[in-house]
């Protein structure tokens, strides 16, 4: 029990780090940013974020793009569980962000899917994405590589599935 | 009945001869067993595989051992590596009694996984995961004789993914299928369903 509170201890200061990263946008604001460290041969990566938008106009997020030395495109996806089946699709016409509303890219849900990696994505490395919404524009963010623990760490609370914590209910999902 | 899953029964028969299994079936089957039913489901066939070393694996690598069966793909960005990363956790938490214990990632993508892009896939995540490919249709064969779902969607620029059942497969040591770990399923749940599989 002491190793693993230990370990949550660590997965929280290595998630506080990464959850720092903030970036604004005229009324848009962005967190939690993180890209999923990939394992040797996988050829596409998870990336992952939070858009709250505070201002009165609905805005949508319409593409994002790495350095060609990182991936070779990035798409928007989601991935839906279907009963006990994963489907995957792109997302035709970008991902809103309602006025007043906040929407999580996160495990298990909307994500950007980075095609055609350059070289597997490791865990501590820095990579700038940048993102481009419909009427807000186009901003780089400076986003961290992370490891399975410290993203599902990152997006504890924002669904019950997955977490070393064994929660298994769905009540606590608060996006919209 | 969720309306996906009236469409797999309705599109059992039609669909067999299809990249297209039937993953809800196969949660009924287990499902059907009565909590006082000790037998096993009796599910797969016989195959001629090989694995993410290149040599050769049958279904007897199932026999002697219990064993956890997970059908994916490399090209998945969240679900297979997720899983990769569970099995290892949940057998290195429960510790050398676990080291009986053998896993399988079974491809659902063979015309894009090697045995090559297989191993260095599985043996950078862990070491006691054995990677199944082969000849695209003989590993079909072997993912329809386990009852399990799969579909080829095509992304932009002629890329495609790949729908597929999600769950983790519980094997006893004849290889029948003895239980079903969901994805997201709390680790002391699929442990324990592990550490059934070993008591057996």
């Amino acid at each position: 029990m002491l190793r693993i509170l230990a370990t949550a201890l660590a997965l929280a200061a290595a998630t506080a780090a990464a959850a720092e990263e903030r970036v604004a946008l005229g009324e848009l604001r962005l967190d939690r940013l993180a890209l999923r460290a990939t394992p040797p041969g996988a050829p596409v990566a998870g990336g992952f974020l939070r858009i709250e938008n505070r201002g009165a106009a609905d805005d949508v997020l319409l593409a994002a793009a790495v350095d060609a030395g990182v991936a070779g495109r990035v798409e928007l996806h989601e991935m839906v569980m279907d009963g006990d089946v994963m489907r995957m699709s792109e997302v035709a016409g970008g991902i809103p962000v309602p006025a007043g509303g906040t929407v999580a890219l996160r495990p298990g849900g909307l994500h950007l899917m980075l095609m055609d990696l350059a070289a597997p994505l490791a865990e501590g490395d820095v990579h700038a994405v940048t993102l481009t919404f419909r009427d807000a524009g186009t901003v780089e963010a400076m986003v961290p590589v992370l490891g399975l623990g410290d993203l599902r760490a990152l997006f504890a609370d924002e669904d019950g599935h997955g977490g070393d914590g064994g929660h298994g209910g769905h009540a606590g999902h608060g996006d919209g | 009945m969720t309306r996906p899953g009236l469409l797999t029964l309705l599109g059992g028969v039609v669909v067999a001869a299809l990249a297209l299994g039937a993953g809800v079936a196969l949660r009924q089957v287990v499902d059907a067993r009565t909590p006082a039913a000790t037998a096993a489901v009796d599910l797969g066939a016989p195959f001629a595989l090989v694995d993410h070393s290149g040599a050769p694996i049958t279904e007897a690598a199932f026999e002697g051992q219990p064993s956890l069966l997970f059908f994916g793909f490399t090209h998945c960005p969240e679900i297979c590596p997720t899983t990769v990363y569970d099995i290892e956790t949940w057998l290195s938490e429960m510790g050398p009694e676990a080291d009986a214990v053998r896993a399988f990632f079974v491809s659902v993508d063979p015309e894009r996984d090697t045995p090559e892009l297989l191993s260095d896939y599985l043996t950078a995540q862990s070491d006691r995961i054995t990677g199944i490919t082969g000849a695209p249709e003989a590993v079909w064969d072997m993912a329809r004789s386990w009852r399990v779902y799969w579909q080829k969607r095509p992304l932009g620029e002629g890329d495609y993914t790949v729908d597929h059942y999600a769950s983790v497969l519980v094997l006893d040591d004849s290889g029948r299928l003895v239980d079903v770990i969901a994805y997201g399923e709390a680790p002391d749940s699929a442990r324990a369903k592990i550490a059934a599989a070993l008591d057996a």
